[in-house]
């Protein structure tokens, strides 16, 4: 939306080389992250988890490497993860709240939280694969195929697409619905319109598909109420068809409303009535929202073309920049980032609209480089621009994975992840019910969250790895080592080159090393081991990047 | 140099680098505030707005409209907890009626009666006070559910989440509960552990911008993180599940200088929403039950000790929903959403036994004086920025520095 405000006022419509000066962004006021930093910051926004030393290795003997690392983690198969978890926060589609429960679908309770982040999963997923397998970004709302996993498949009238290049993550596949919708990507995700449930008009539903494809938020636009001749049902759709104060958003509103409508259930409990597309209802709209389908102004006969018509608007490309950019830069845009979106666009199109063009132009900011601010930066800088992010809950129980071989799990929920029983909310992250955009500040409880999972992670590794089955977190010491061994300063070096990506300090090692023999001392090796790896798990080094 | 030993004797002491945490220490104001949310759009036609002689408006039968300390309000004989209210209670307490929404859609209405604005950035009324009045607490919020927009002060609110996980993180039982059962780590050890941590940071350069501002946070965090953790076994925050339970527990933390505000959502009668598009008679239940917890916590907080005569003298709740209800019935028996709404204060600062604001014949809000509370063509229109501005006057903040509105100042003692 931004750049159609500008370009509503006079500004530049394309990339063009000779544009005025005043699209040119202003230098960023800021500090460049380290090379180390740096790369930790590209693997975790990239993959969800930290470099490894290898890769840290590979930069420090040749700088050079560092193009070619981003190269890679955009060809990992945990980018592909790590989209899903960035357009799942940023669409808001984690629920814990459907109109159908899985219970329907036969799940016990311990395969609830499975199932809802299966349902959540399905746009999501589709978008990401779109992303990691650098297919053209239009095809997220054109293609033939949707992803789904087991339940899924099992849930919802559809089967696996024979013949297609698979997602990264084995439990999904590419699928195809089998009730006879047409193709349309996300826009005929069941997944999608379950989290954006039908209300009067399917008007939820033209909502989400205008903010989360055009960046257009019809939500935001005040309506005002003020005449005693509204008060009467018909009285008031009357007004919403012609009254122009109701017509501004609207006329924007209902065609695509109305696109919608194959997705209305006549019997909302009804799980076979949800889960089916109804292609017999696809003009039902325009009786009941007394609209026509169509897409800003583009009329369409049903919603077999509407995927087409956005991707043919301008808005759509401007919205996938826009979507990437704030989820890159941790920020919302806005009209002063014209020049930077203008330039981000240019090198999309350029790409021929793929990800990874857009992705490696944002990467390339000064501003997603900065690690700090310089004597001249202003409060607003301040405020904007994130030298530092905090781990998401899933980038933190990912990265402790990885390095712990610990998942934080109980009775079938991820505990990172959900709000039923778990922390998500606690952590930080984003519940679309409850929290609508990610925490940018560390509070008590993500403190507390931390903590319990850096001990319990700790311990969980140290004593597996102390008894030789562990995950290969210590990799130089055994049950007898202790800080008089050579061994000793090796571990504590390599664990901060995996946990924090930097040199341990003089005061780091000895904190550490007095921690460890007083920990030794009131209990044994592995409390101690264990005490040296939650405290680096815990300390703003780990946890912010 | 720290020695094994300067460790051990402070781990011991329980004296680390936290002793004297930058939170601990009483509230500068004592003034408290509870927010208790309906989720989903009271119909204010079931308490707050008679409106028996307006035919655009469908009343419920066999209910009338009674006056008790000032207050009208819409009477049945199934909602006994509502007239106790306002014939105990109703001196202390002042409806607002004719609040003007922007919006008929839950998220935005949410956004804007927190906040006023639709629109994402500014901060909810609850964050910004807690910060304020909670400036030097371990819960400066306590956030129970409900509806909130802390942006860059997230700092200042404590989840407790939906199944009050937060019991579990502050004695152990979170970890010892997973699929791969892990004890809390012993007491002597994790006191090391937050000696060693407490010690790092505190050596630490701050660096600049978000750097800096992560450090700060980390420090307070872990500070307020121990405190509570040591204060675990006499606090319990797991077992209050019902709306009561909450607002009791709340005033519990009052009492213990550990909280400024709360927000807790009620969900309805039986946890079926306030959202009665189906079923509109759902609303009455939902009002009973929701002032039955209200007379509870006014009872509660009276037999507290506050800072000068109980804590109902120094607490403020506000009561509101983020919209209100169509006016007339659908085919279902239901109402549906409208930019109109009421909300209720009582309590410490509030100038009680009144209703301001008023529905006209079109069920919009009439103009007001803010000074009179009358009824004033000149007037203006109630909004949710003239609630956040009357939230902030009670809390002796400045409304100008957060909202363009003025407080409704005959709301105000």
């Amino acid at each position: 939306m931004i750049l159609w405000l500008a370009c509503a006022t006079g500004g530049p419509t394309d990339s063009d080389p000779a544009a005025p000066s005043w699209a040119t962004a202003e230098p960023a006021p800021v500090v460049p992250l380290s090379d180390d930093l740096l790369l930790r910051r590209l693997s975790l926004d990239l993959r969800g988890q930290l470099p490894s030393v290898g890769e840290l290795e590979r930069l420090r003997a040749d700088p050079e490497e560092l193009d070619v690392l981003l190269a890679e983690f955009l060809l990992d198969p945990r980018h592909e993860e790590r989209m899903a978890d960035m357009f799942a926060q940023r669409w808001l589609t984690r629920t814990e709240t459907y109109p159908i429960k899985y219970f329907e679908f036969g799940y016990e309770d311990d395969e609830a939280h499975a199932w809802r982040r299966s349902v959540a999963g399905e746009p999501a997923r589709l978008v990401a694969y779109v992303a990691a397998r650098d297919k053209p970004w239009d095809e997220i709302v054109t293609a033939d195929y949707t992803i789904a996993n087991d339940l899924l498949l099992e849930s919802w009238p559809m089967a696996e697409l024979e013949g297609r290049e698979q997602p990264s993550n084995p439990e999904w596949r590419v699928a195809q619905y089998t009730d006879g919708r047409p193709r349309g990507g996300v826009l005929m995700s069941t997944g999608l319109w379950w989290r954006y449930y039908q209300a009067i008009g399917n008007r939820s539903r033209g909502e989400a598909a205008a903010r989360l494809l055009a960046c257009t938020n019809f939500l935001e636009r005040p309506i005002v109420f003020d005449s005693p001749s509204t008060l009467d049902q018909d009285a008031l759709e009357d007004a919403v068809r012609q009254d122009p104060a109701c017509q501004s958003c609207h006329s924007g509103l209902d065609p695509i409303s109305s696109a919608l409508f194959g997705f209305s259930a006549a019997d909302v409990n009804s799980p076979h009535e949800m889960s089916t597309y109804h292609p017999e209802r696809e003009r039902q709209g325009v009786t009941d929202n007394g609209s026509e389908p169509g897409w800003f102004g583009e009329p369409i006969y049903a919603v077999g073309e509407l995927g087409p018509v956005v991707a043919a608007d301008p808005r759509f490309a401007s919205c996938a920049v826009e979507s990437f950019t704030e989820e890159l830069l941790r920020r919302e845009t806005e009209l002063d980032d014209f020049p930077l979106l203008q330039d981000l666009e240019g090198s999309f199109e350029q790409g021929d609209r793929r990800a990874s063009a857009l992705i490696t132009a944002i990467v390339a900011t000064d501003e997603y480089r900065a690690g700090g601010l310089l004597p001249e930066a202003t409060a607003e800088h301040e405020k904007r621009i994130a030298t530092r992010r905090l781990m998401s809950p899933d980038q933190l129980a990912d990265s402790i994975e990885q390095l712990t071989g610990y998942r934080w799990t109980s009775f079938g929920y991820d505990q990172l992840t959900n709000d039923v029983y778990g922390y998500r909310t606690l952590t930080g992250g984003v519940n679309p019910t409850v929290v609508d955009t990610p925490q940018v500040g560390r509070d008590l409880t993500q403190g507390l969250v931390n903590r319990r999972l850096a001990q319990a992670a700790a311990t969980y590794a140290v004593e597996g790895d102390l008894a030789g089955a562990g995950p290969g977190l210590l990799v130089h010491v055994d049950e007898v080592k202790t800080p008089a061994d050579a061994a000793f300063d090796q571990e504590l070096d390599q664990l901060s080159d995996r946990l924090h990506a930097r040199a341990l300090d003089d005061l780091s090692r000895e904190v550490l090393t007095e921690l460890w023999w007083a920990t030794a001392e009131a209990g044994d090796p592995v409390d101690a081991w264990a005490a040296v790896v939650a405290v680096q798990l815990r300390d703003p080094a780990f946890w912010s990047y | 140099m720290i020695s094994r030993r300067t460790l051990l004797g402070l781990a011991g002491l329980g004296l680390g680098a936290w002793a004297l945490p930058a939170w601990a220490g009483p509230s500068a104001s004592g003034r408290r505030f509870i927010f208790v949310f309906a989720d989903g759009g009271w119909d204010t036609t079931r308490v707050f707005s008679p409106m028996f002689d307006n035919p655009n408006v469908d009343m419920e039968t066999d209910v009338a409209t009674a006056e008790v300390s000032g207050i009208r309000f819409v009477d049945s004989g199934d909602r006994p907890q509502v007239r106790a209210f306002f014939e105990d209670h109703g001196h202390m307490a002042c409806v607002l009626n004719g609040i003007q929404m922007k919006s008929v859609a839950h998220t935005a209405c949410k956004r804007q009666i927190m906040t006023g604005s639709l629109h994402q950035g500014p901060v909810d009324w609850a964050t910004r006070l807690g910060s304020r009045t909670g400036d030097g607490l371990h819960m400066p919020l306590v956030a129970f559910s409900g509806p909130l927009y802390s942006e860059e002060l997230n700092g200042a609110v404590v989840r407790v989440g939906e199944e009050r996980q937060l019991a579990g993180l502050l004695d152990g039982q979170a970890t010892l509960d997973a699929t791969i059962p892990m004890d809390p780590v012993r007491a002597d050890l994790a006191a090391l552990q937050d000696d060693a941590l407490a010690t790092l940071l505190a050596a630490r350069t701050p660096g600049t911008g978000r750097e800096a501002d992560h450090l700060a946070q980390a420090i307070a965090a872990e500070s307020r993180g121990r405190a509570m953790i040591g204060m675990a076994d006499q606090l319990d925050m797991g077992s209050a599940q019902t709306l009561p339970d909450k607002l009791l527990l709340m005033g519990e933390l009052f009492e213990r200088d550990l909280a400024a505000c709360g927000i807790v959502q009620h969900n309805g009668s039986l946890n079926l929403s306030w959202d009665t598009h189906g079923d509109n008679a759902r609303q009455g239940p939902s009002f009973e039950q929701l002032f039955e917890s209200l007379n509870i916590l006014v009872e509660d907080l009276s037999s507290r000790p506050g800072s000068s005569g109980s804590l109902m003298d120094d607490t403020t709740v506000v009561v509101f929903s983020e919209m209100g209800r169509f006016p007339l019935l659908n085919a279902h028996g239901g109402k549906e959403h409208w930019v109109w709404t009421s909300a209720m204060l009582f309590g410490a600062g509030v100038a009680g036994g009144q209703v301001i604001g008023h529905y006209n014949e079109g069920f919009t809000g009439d103009s007001v004086d803010l000074d009179s509370g009358g009824l004033d063509n000149s007037g203006v229109t109630l909004t949710p920025e003239h609630l956040g501005a009357t939230l902030f006057a009670l809390a002796d903040i400045d409304p100008a520095e957060h909202v363009s509105a003025d407080p409704i100042r005959a709301a105000l003692l």
